[in-house]
């Protein structure tokens, strides 16, 4: 008796019993659609937070100037250290050999007017490096150089959607934004991507930022000389936002965390005015939450298919002793035990089988839900389909061996007798 | 010597709980090829017990079963199972047809476990030999008794055994139906088949060239000696 046609018989015998099949298989159908639905949420969170890490730049090092709560603690601070500024930038770039490019940034909020429109962005001051740290790259125009930097040149790039939001269609280079009551010549426009960005405004002192998406496109960027000299009127000592730094080779990122933080320390007299924040050590860590969060999913999913697999552990052996006249009938026929194990094995495991592929449509539909209803990521991997399947089948073949066996080793005169 | 089955000295004891029963005790005997035997006796004599061995489905406590001058009692149970697969077909009182298969389908259950191919064929034509060409798709529940009998023959047939064991096969059947049934067996006989029933109905048992009456686990008479 080939294999297709026992699992023609099994089918058969299922179908007899289709109620009690399905309530047999709840079961596996619940334990497997969670397993799916729970790995496909937390491989979306992960893939969504790799996403972000990823598009902060693997190789890059963020130092972000840190502001206190408390007025006391900055009064004291202030008085050993001043803050994030441009000399620690240039001492930076002077000091490490390894950095590739490097740039400070002052954010500021403003208000920007085109003649007729108004609206509020992020402006960033900035250098002509942030551009290559960041990928970004100009889609039209050019960057800033070291004259506009040095004579404070008023002029300024967009981003793909501030452009689009204030010129349309139409052509931008030349034009003027208003800004703090100056205006801005256009002389560039950024190619249209989504970025990430280590979040703005931070006021605690935690060491590690969210991460946080968001549409940078929006920015608009002047050279942060301008922006420091002539807008908000501040000189080189004082506090920038950021400063953003680039790595030549990705085997030098944590190396290199190592002396900013030795200098930097030294320049602010180790007062804690700073965060450098890692993109690589942030997916490092992210990964490591993930594992934690797989291993007690795995852990639910395992209970709840355990509970399954004893189910249809109990279903088989009621099975056995209704068919027990069947199994002897067979027997009479010059069925082998292994023939009768075979058949009960096979029968247990196209059940949970059965189970398994409704547990996946469940938990298929049941992500779709999900993610509709919450917002969240989810994505699904083939490999968990898989594996789902696998898996149920194999509790099937587990929870089966111990009915089948009884099967086999009924006494088959026993077995015709019995009513 | 044309020796099928020789039993000697065979003797079966059951235990239950503390008390051992004796179903069979020192029970010696040979049948040949192509006899027609019943084994008959009242109930608890060890006629189906003897049937039981007879048929490999049970095996003897002492002495030794010998089915064509071969010891079968020391056969494993896939042994066993092949000898009751290609050597013996079984007819029994309460039919034991699977109950929700076809007629075809029951009828080829020993094909299946023999490995055989053109199993749709041969079921099928058992079938039209004992008359249910017509109703081959029909389950047990829709055949009368008889027809189920008939379809309980075919299935032993099927696998051209030497042998057929039969334990009452008229007893839950109407008189009319235990007649088509019985000429069925004498047809069988005819062939060469070796065919053994275990009745208490002395009616039937007429039909058979050889009577062994059975009596508290052991044979009272043979009855004629030798044919």
């Amino acid at each position: 008796m080939n294999l297709f046609e026992i699992i023609k018989l099994s089918l058969r015998q299922l179908k007899v019993q289709k109620l009690r099949s399905i309530l047999t298989l709840l079961g596996i159908i619940f334990g497997i659609s969670a397993v799916i639905s729970m790995m496909s949420i937390s491989e979306g969170a992960k893939r969504e937070v790799m996403q972000r890490i990823q598009l902060l730049g693997l190789n890059n090092i963020n130092i972000r100037s840190l502001k206190t709560v408390n007025i006391d603690e900055e009064q004291t601070q202030i008085t050993y250290s001043l803050g994030l500024s441009t000399i620690d930038k240039s001492v930076l770039k002077q000091n490490c050999p390894n950095i590739k490019y490097i740039s400070s940034v002052k954010e500021v909020k403003s208000n920007i007017t085109f003649p007729k429109k108004k609206l509020g962005t992020r402006v960033l001051g900035v250098e002509p490096e942030y551009f290559p740290v960041m990928n970004l790259t100009l889609k039209q125009g050019r960057n800033f150089s070291n004259i506009d930097l040095e004579n404070y040149n008023q002029v300024c790039i967009l981003g793909a959607k501030l452009k689009a939001e204030l010129f349309g269609l139409k052509p931008c280079l030349g034009e003027k934004v208003n800004f703090a009551n100056r205006s801005f010549e256009v002389i560039g426009v950024l190619d249209n991507r989504e970025t990430a960005d280590t979040g703005s405004g931070k006021t605690d002192k935690t060491k590690l930022s969210t991460i946080q998406v968001r549409d940078i496109s929006k920015d608009l960027y002047v050279p942060l000389t301008t922006l420091m000299k002539k807008v908000v009127k501040l000189s080189d000592t004082d506090r920038i936002t950021e400063i953003t730094v680039q790595v030549n080779d990705d085997k030098h990122v944590l190396s290199e965390v190592a002396v900013i933080k030795t200098i930097l320390d030294k320049l602010h007299h180790n007062v804690e005015d700073y965060e450098i924040i890692v993109p690589r050590e942030l997916l490092r860590q992210s990964q490591e939450t993930q594992a934690i969060f797989n291993i007690v999913l795995g852990c639910i999913a395992g209970i709840s298919l355990l509970v399954g697999g004893i189910g249809v552990m109990n279903i088989m052996l009621a099975t056995v002793t209704e068919r027990t006249r069947e199994i002897g009938i067979r027997r009479a026929m010059g069925a082998t035990k292994t023939d009768i194990i075979q058949q009960f094995l096979v029968e247990t495991s196209v059940l949970s089988g059965l189970g398994g592929v409704i547990g996946i449509l469940l938990g298929l539909i049941a992500v779709q839900i999900i993610s509709l209803y919450s917002g969240w990521a989810t994505a699904v991997s083939i490999n968990i389909i898989i594996i789902s399947f696998v898996v149920s089948v194999t509790i099937g073949i587990v929870f089966g061996l111990y009915p089948a066996d009884k099967a086999a080793n009924l006494d088959p005169v026993e077995a015709l007798r019995y009513e | 010597m044309n020796n099928m089955i020789e039993f000697r000295n065979v003797s079966r004891t059951y235990r239950l709980s503390k008390i051992e029963i004796v179903a069979l005790n020192n029970v010696s005997f040979v049948i040949n090829a192509g006899e027609y035997v019943a084994l008959t006796g009242p109930s608890g004599s060890g006629k189906s017990t003897c049937l039981h061995i007879l048929g490999c489905l049970d095996k003897p406590s002492k002495g030794s079963y010998l089915f064509e001058n071969t010891p079968v009692d020391k056969y494993d149970d896939t042994e066993l199972s092949r000898m009751r697969n290609k050597k013996i077909g079984f007819v029994f009182q309460s039919f034991q047809l699977l109950p929700r298969a076809s007629a075809l389908e029951n009828v080829e259950l020993p094909l299946l476990y023999g490995r055989i191919k053109d199993r749709k064929e041969r079921a099928r034509s058992a079938l039209e030999l004992v008359g249910l060409g017509e109703r081959i798709h029909h389950k047990p529940t829709e055949l009368s008794g008889g027809q189920q009998q008939r379809v309980a023959i075919a299935r032993a047939m099927v696998n051209e055994p030497k042998i057929i064991l039969a334990d009452e096969p008229t007893g839950n059947l109407d008189s009319r139906s235990g007649k088509d049934i019985m000429s069925i067996f004498g047809q069988l006989n005819s062939q060469g088949i070796t065919v053994i029933l275990v009745t208490h109905d002395m009616t039937v048992a007429e039909h058979a060239k050889r009577v062994l009456k059975f009596k508290d686990g052991q044979i009272e008479s043979i009855t004629p000696q030798i044919i």
